[in-house]
């Protein structure tokens, strides 16, 4: 029985170090390609520790659009800041892996002096997001960041990691190198109403009238802030700009939004309508890299600068 | 719990460590022991179902009681009836019912009118076809006299739900499983050892196997109006890999885990694709159902004794039963009478014996006859595979058709290896060819990794890499096993 035991003990050990050997190589090689925040999706191949930032953007595709196609180049440039991008897109990460990735970053002893929180409602409705599995295969394999998620509370953690681990030996990863297009000049003519009734459809499911999601994403929003303010960072909630205006579930969020602005002493913007015109956009809710340019420097480097009254003028 | 959750990696060391540390001087307290493990490893899945496992052991084991107390014929076949009654009565009342209301009610829409047939809303209970035969074996072996009936109700018990086969088999006959639990086990090391090995092939073969195999099976199985006639056949090879890395994967992890505990469980798979026909193919293939169908009904029915009329009786009776034992949709009655059509002639020409030892046992290679006829055994399996997977006969037969249309069409094959190469990988088909190479090389034992004959390092060596690819390759989102539907 004991040499029943021991030698399983050692199959497991040297499965174990055999395995964790071969995911450390196949996540080395991309790694040492050295990329910039542009230049990938993944948050930690661009995470370093120990350094400071002016400025993080966090939340979903909408916030990931403002460093994509070299976007994050150009923002940088306009509001005069260093910036790091950790939102995450393609349905796939919701608000506790955004947490996450936040409080992985101040673990690495890193700063911003402003979170930016990109609040789209969908992030607080979807049932999706929450449970995607495929949020960490952009990321490399590194030990301190899943020891800190397994101790992490969070939906669908096993098969996120099994897929983590897992996607480090597909060719998508492997073959993974720094790129990215120089802009994203596509533009709308005019809104479709019947594809934004059918993107209402795919993003709410029935989350809006159960309400369960929202309860609980509101709690994680509230947790994110806390994170950022114990960390020193100066929290800025913005809803984004969208050629529809507002989305559906738009009053629950500002409302929300709001009751932080009071309790938390955050900022809060609410942008939903604030580009109406369809050549600002490549989709009916995502800014191609004119509308980005045009945001940022209307409407984002008067909050970033402090200079609220500009931005009333504005509005 | 499924066998390839984390659950059951819990669960499992638990319970092995409380049986040969806390129990292992009483062969009650073991049997206890096995019976709560078993009721929580049911239970885990839906609790209420276990009423029902308790139920049909309950009055299986006081049929046997009685029956072993009376002489009289009449009384004794009475009660035979009884359980065939109530297990049967169980079986189609959670597995057959709607299937029978909806065909009713079908028949009288063909005929010109139509009626309203009320559909029970209900599940069907994992296993229950699996522990109903066990148990009704039990009934039907005492009743026969092959058995004497047990006195102890925890033994019974214990026997019906034993945990590592109690929803997917292997089917153990009583005679077989029940007097392991009457007499004492002893912790064996070269026992377990074995276990321990089966239980990581079976592993490998679901996890890797089947469940990536499944993924491109219903790729092809759902769309499969948008894939030309070479994908289609790939479909259903996939499919053919899917279902015997699905059954054979578990029932591996079942024998194993059960010889962990000191049990021997009768081989449910012997290599069935390197079968040169199709009645060496059913010997081959889930051996506890067909030897169940052949002692429980075949032979009763009169087997292939009588005249041609009676053999062609029999044999379409026992693969349709079998066919329709795997679910209530006529696709698996089709499957069942496709499966006589191919082995009638070979029982008529008394063929069907011809192949009764594993392939070019002794040799490392086939001789090319042999290679030939398992390639065309293979083929007419697939084909058959086709009914099962099929959501319907409609459905069979339009991806049969568009599958031999398409298979004229020269750039569909081109079309094919892009798929193999883009969707699949060359990894996964390097994995699946060094996965038909192991069990060609172990075919002569009981599962493909026993006595392998290695030298240490080198064994070693084998099972890490089985573990490595378990790992990089696996599909852990605990997809259930599909013989769980049955």
């Amino acid at each position: 029985m004991k040499r029943l035991l021991t030698l399983t003990l050692l199959y497991l050990i040297l499965l174990l170090l055999f395995t964790t050997g071969i995911l450390n190589i196949c996540s080395n090689i991309v790694s040492n390609r050295q990329f910039k925040n542009y230049e990938t999706e993944s948050n930690l191949l661009v995470m370093n520790e120990n350094d400071n930032y002016n400025s993080l953007l966090m939340g979903i595709s909408h916030a990931r659009n403002f460093s994509r196609h070299k976007n994050h180049l150009r923002i940088e440039k306009i509001l005069n800041e260093k910036i790091l991008n950790i939102g995450q897109g393609e349905g796939r990460c919701g608000i506790n892996e955004q947490l996450f990735y936040l409080d992985y970053f101040y673990s690495l002893g890193n700063s911003s002096s402003k979170v930016i929180y990109v609040i789209s409602p969908p992030l607080f409705f979807s049932n999706t997001l929450p449970i995607a599995s495929n949020t960490f295969d952009r990321e490399p394999f590194e030990f301190k960041f899943l020891f800190n998620y397994l101790l992490f509370d969070s939906e669908n953690k096993q098969e996120r990691l099994i897929s983590y681990l897992q996607s480090k030996f597909t060719n998508v990863w492997l073959n993974q190198k720094p790129n990215s297009k120089d802009s994203k000049n596509e533009k709308l003519n005019h809104i479709d109403n019947n594809a934004v009734d059918i993107g209402f459809e795919m993003v709410y499911q029935d989350s809006l009238s159960t309400k369960n999601r929202y309860h609980k994403s509101i709690k994680r929003v509230e947790e994110t802030i806390n994170l950022a303010i114990n960390n020193n960072s100066k929290v800025i909630l913005i809803i984004p700009p969208a050629l529809f205006g507002k989305w559906k579930g738009h009053n629950e969020i500002v409302s929300f939004a709001k009751k932080m602005e009071t309790l938390k002493a955050v900022e809060f913007y609410d942008f939903s309508e604030s580009i109406l015109s369809p050549e600002y956009y490549y989709d009916h809710h995502h800014l191609n890299t004119r509308g980005i340019i045009y945001f940022t420097d209307k409407f984002l480097k008067p909050i970033l600068v402090d200079d609220k009254k500009l931005l009333h003028s504005l509005n | 719990m499924l066998f390839n959750s984390l659950e059951f990696a819990v669960f499992l060391p638990i319970v092995f460590l409380l049986y040969w540390f806390v129990t292992k001087n009483s062969i009650k307290q073991q049997n206890i022991l096995l019976l709560i493990a078993s009721y929580i490893f049911y239970g885990w899945w839906d609790w209420r179902f276990l009423g029902l496992i308790a139920f049909s052991s309950f009055v299986d084991f006081s049929i046997g009681k009685k029956l072993g107390k009376t002489s009289n014929e009449r009384s004794r076949k009475g009660l035979l009836y009884s359980s065939l009654f109530v297990n049967l009565g169980l079986l189609g009342l959670f597995k057959y019912y709607n299937f029978f209301a909806q065909s009713f009610a079908d028949a009288f829409t063909l005929l010109g009118s139509s009626i309203h047939v009320d559909r029970l809303n209900i599940v069907l209970p994992v296993g229950i076809s699996f522990y109903t035969f066990q148990t009704l074996s039990y009934t039907i072996d005492v009743y026969k006299k092959k058995l004497e009936p047990t006195e102890n109700s925890i033994d019974f018990f214990a026997f019906v739900s034993f945990f590592p086969q109690l929803v997917a088999g292997p089917i153990e006959r009583a005679t077989h499983l029940l007097p392991q639990f009457q007499k004492r086990r002893y912790f064996e090391y070269v026992k377990a050892v074995d276990g321990m090995r089966q239980i990581l092939w079976g592993l490998f073969k679901k996890v890797v196997i089947a469940d990536n195999c499944a993924y491109y099976a219903n790729l092809v199985f759902n769309n499969y109006e948008d894939y030309n006639g070479s994908s289609l056949l790939l479909g259903a090879i996939f499919f053919s890999f899917q279902i015997y890395g699905d059954f054979s994967g578990y029932s591996d992890i079942a024998i194993g885990t059960a010889r962990l505990f000191g049990f021997d469980l009768m081989q449910n798979f012997a290599f069935p694709y390197f079968s040169r026909d199709i009645a060496e193919f059913w010997r081959r293939w889930h051996i506890s159902l067909s030897t169940w169908f052949r002692d429980y009904l075949y032979i009763p029915l009169g087997g292939s004794k009588g005249g041609t009329w009676m053999k062609v009786r029999n044999t379409f009776i026992i693969f349709l039963v079998s066919g329709f034992w795997h679910g209530a949709n006529w696709t698996f009655i089709a499957w069942g009478a496709l499966n006589a059509i191919y082995f009638l002639p070979l029982l008529l020409l008394k063929q069907n014996r011809n192949n009764i030892e594993i392939v070019a046992k002794n040799r490392l290679l086939p001789n090319i006859k042999e290679l030939f006829q398992m390639a065309t055994t293979y083929f007419m399996v697939v084909i058959a595979w086709i009914f099962f997977r099929a959501e319907s006969i409609n459905h069979a037969i339009h991806y049969l058709y568009n599958m031999v249309i398409g298979l004229k069409l020269k750039k569909g094959y081109v079309e094919s290896l892009n798929f193999l190469y883009w969707e699949i990988g060359i990894a996964f088909l390097l994995v699946q060819t060094l996965f038909i190479i192991i069990e060609w090389i172990g075919r002569e034992n009981k599962y493909a990794l026993q006595n392998i004959g290695l030298n240490r390092i080198t064994r070693w060596s084998l099972y890490i890499s089985i573990g490595i690819g378990i790992a990089v390759f696996g599909n852990f989102s605990e997809t259930e096993f599909i013989y769980f539907a049955f």
